[in-house]
């Protein structure tokens, strides 16, 4: 009894900075079909008519 | 692959406000945060120039360094988004932002900040793209959908552009030639990019 708080947990957990640590961020599109459509969007709508 | 970003040419902005209205409906932004807003300097004087501002998706993001518990991440397109759950919302990427970005809403008693909230450049957050769980906590995703930010598609003047680094600085590049060239040499007037007189003084 006397000793139960003596125990340490020896498994440290390295916490490595400036890496994302959040969830995952899944994409619709892969980067091409997106870089395609965004450009075409971009001709579409934001150039002087 | 392309980056993206923002660019606001003051030369057409005339201090509407639609892209602050724009970005405020279609993510629900909550009351007191301002995502996007037009900031003019010289208000009411000759000379007065207005510029839309919100988060500029650097390259480098300072925010990202100093998050403590590095809830950024950016996307492959260069865009700068993080994670709500893992947010303290201790206020240290306001302090970084030389742009004012990151905002918080009040939520709790004496002040206390909630949860950081930032212009997205519509791409939602690392949640299903287009789910419910991502348009409650970071907005609409527009870019899932094949479409460009709100802000700058709702734009009166095209002041504000966004999309493709290049392709932006590529027609910002022909506006400003096109003014330098209607100019006709007047060098009292400027070549259409702001600061230029006063950067390149003789």
């Amino acid at each position: 009894m006397g000793l139960s708080g003596c125990y340490e947990d020896l498994n440290i957990t390295l916490h490595k900075s400036h890496a994302y640590k959040g969830g995952l961020d899944p994409h619709s599109d892969d980067s091409k079909t997106r870089e395609r459509k965004l450009s075409r969007r971009f001709e579409l709508v934001q150039t002087d008519r | 692959m392309a980056r993206m970003k923002f660019l606001c040419d003051e030369e057409r902005c005339i201090e509407c406000n639609a892209c602050v209205t724009a970005c405020k409906n279609e993510h629900e932004v909550p009351w007191g945060v301002n995502r996007r807003r037009v900031v003019t300097i010289d208000d009411g004087e000759p000379g007065e120039q207005t510029i839309s501002v919100a988060c500029m998706h650097c390259s480098d993001a300072p925010c990202a360094a100093v998050c403590p518990v590095d809830c950024f991440y950016t996307t492959d397109d260069g865009v700068v988004l993080h994670d709500k759950d893992l947010c303290i919302g201790c206020g240290y990427c306001f302090y970084a932002c030389p742009f004012g970005a990151p905002q918080y809403p009040q939520e709790g008693a004496f002040g206390a900040r909630g949860k950081m909230d930032k212009c997205t450049f519509c791409a939602g957050g690392p949640e299903v793209d287009n789910s419910t769980e991502e348009f409650e906590k970071y907005g609409r995703n527009r870019l899932a959908e094949g479409k460009l930010p709100l802000c700058a598609e709702m734009c009166s003047t095209k002041a504000l552009l966004a999309g493709d680094g290049d392709i932006v600085a590529d027609l910002f590049r022909e506006r400003v030639v096109r003014r330098a060239a209607n100019n006709q040499g007047d060098t009292s007037k400027t070549s259409g990019a702001w600061g230029w007189g006063t950067a390149y003084k003789e």
